[in-house]
């Protein structure tokens, strides 16, 4: 049956000359264009699916993965100060443990951003992330909450022995505490898997930190 | 118009002149007995569903002779649309593979990329003393082995090129001006660096423009504070540009001057020594590399 009516074919086309060519002109124009299509739609499918939730600029975790990276800084710093002091043995033993931590946790919300596609750093007022609209919550001179002073990291320099250990232990449980509540902050606005396992585990450690420190300003005979 | 007119018009052949094969479909599985056999049926079927029935076809051809120029265009303009989605993922992967300076991001006007220009000047040796940098401000190229201090500090003096391409290496970048510069100008830079870290800024005596800001191999001249440029440089390059990704900017000189201060043991009045010794230096000049005086564990 069909093939009687292939017979025909040739009959019916040069009837219809002109208008089969614009046809097979059209079908070929909507075939290739139907594969492009296909072509793109499936790139954009894959790039979608290999790239996914990467969050934004202006997003709540690049906020994070930067400002915890300076406030991180920080404690790196005060550590390294503290553990070449003469101070006390085990004092100095976990401020060579805060450095290394933070310091690496550093490398790890670097690469964060990286993965993101992201600058390593932001034009946006520091924690402004956090603020949900209400006014900053960073200190009167534009420092994050729990971060020392210029002068009070030169007083920290400037000491030795029992005084630079208890202004270590003062000035690193207030920075902790100050890197527990961003790190709650991110904790409540990110599902990011990294984002959270990392937030969690900076909560977790500092707040054990925190508590070890004040073992220590009591050893040490000052009031936790 | 024309999108509702083309799922009717390119659906029509399809549907109306199925049924021939469709009706020779049930003795197919019959005399060949298996669903591969079917699947090949259907492959050919609209190859000869087109010569169904005369009649339909004439008013197929003269209706496809009018839906053509419609359905070319529109079809060219998501053709497009689907180019330039392709176009646009192969230029990112692209973009992404280019090295670090001629990316998108880093495209600002007015930037010179010596890392692209003239590689062999950023070497990266510790040298003690002066060393003669061919560009001014230096971008990069041989430095003391302790870097200036550049968490957001704003030196009111010069520093020492020496350290400041130091703290290049490690990600800052490092904003100068003419000590001729209107104070006015010279807050509007302050307020970019100060408390920021990686960043640092100095007057820098000799400079021929105004302003110059300076990454890792990368430099922009200004002539006001209020170039966009500059911000838009800070963005880019600011802890992007580092050589070496993880260095920090604490714990830096933050002595002022043009002689670098040396990195040998004892070879800075001032500077701690003493294995396990206490830095006593206002500001915390550090040691140099090797970091003589540090204990050798985290417990003595």
């Amino acid at each position: 049956m069909t093939q009687t009516d292939d017979s025909d074919d040739p009959v019916a086309d040069t009837a219809q000359a002109a208008p089969d060519t614009r046809r097979r002109a059209a079908i070929i124009a909507l075939a290739s264009v139907t594969a492009l299509i296909v072509g793109a739609v499936g790139l954009g499918i894959g790039l979608w699916i290999a790239t996914p939730d990467y969050p934004d600029n202006d997003s709540a975790e690049a906020g994070f993965a930067r400002d915890m990276s300076t406030h991180h800084g920080q404690a790196v710093t005060m550590g390294m100060i503290e553990y070449r002091s003469d101070g006390e043995a085990g004092l100095r033993s976990i401020a060579y443990d805060i450095a290394l931590t933070q310091q690496a946790q550093i490398g790890m919300m670097d690469q964060w951003l990286n993965q993101w596609n992201l600058p390593k750093t932001g034009t946006a007022p520091r924690m402004a992330w956090m603020s949900n609209g209400h006014h900053s919550m960073l200190l009167p001179d534009g420092r994050m909450p729990g971060m020392a002073s210029g002068e009070e990291l030169a007083r920290l320099r400037n000491s030795s022995g029992r005084d630079a250990d208890v202004l270590f232990c003062r000035l690193m449980i207030p920075h902790h505490l100050g890197g527990i509540h961003m790190a709650e902050a991110v904790l409540g606005r990110t599902d990011n898997d990294a984002v959270r396992k990392l937030a969690q585990s900076m909560k977790d450690g500092q707040q054990y930190e925190i508590t070890a420190l004040r073992t220590k300003l009591t050893s040490l005979g000052e009031k936790p | 118009m024309a999108s509702k007119e083309q799922p009717h018009e390119s659906a029509t052949p399809n549907p109306e002149e199925a049924p021939p094969v469709a009706e020779a479909e049930p003795k197919r599985p019959a005399a060949r007995g298996g669903r591969r056999q079917r699947g090949d049926g259907k492959t050919i079927k609209p190859i000869r569903a087109g010569s169904g029935s005369g009649r339909k076809r004439t008013i197929t051809a003269a209706k496809a002779g009018r839906m053509a120029t419609s359905t070319i265009v529109m079809f060219v303009v998501v053709g497009i649309v689907a180019l330039s989605i392709i176009g646009y993922a192969i230029y990112q992967s692209y973009d992404a593979n280019r090295p670090f300076g001629q990316q998108r991001e880093q495209q600002i006007e007015g930037v010179t990329n010596y890392r692209q220009e003239n590689p062999k000047m950023l070497s990266r040796d510790h040298v003690e003393g002066n060393v003669d940098y061919a560009v001014t401000p230096p971008v990069g190229g041989n430095h003391n082995g302790a870097w200036q201090n550049c968490e957001g500090d704003v030196y009111g003096a010069q520093i020492p090129d020496e350290h400041g391409v130091h703290s290049l290496e490690h990600g800052a970048v490092w904003v100068t001006y003419n000590p001729d510069l209107p104070q006015q100008q010279v807050d509007e830079l302050a307020k970019k660096v100060r408390g920021q870290d990686f960043m640092l800024m100095s007057p820098h005596p000799g400079l021929e423009s105004p302003i110059s800001v300076q990454a890792w191999g990368f430099q922009l001249k200004a002539d006001a504070a209020d170039d966009p440029r500059i911000d838009d440089f800070i963005v880019a390059f600011r802890k992007e540009a580092s050589v070496e990704p993880g260095a920090g900017c604490s714990s830096g000189n933050t002595q002022t001057g043009d002689q670098p201060i040396s990195g040998q043991p004892g070879g800075v009045p001032g500077m701690p020594q003493v294995p396990g010794g206490v830095p006593q230096v206002p500001g915390g000049v550090p040691q140099g590399p090797g970091g003589a005086g540090l204990p050798g564990g985290a417990v003595q």
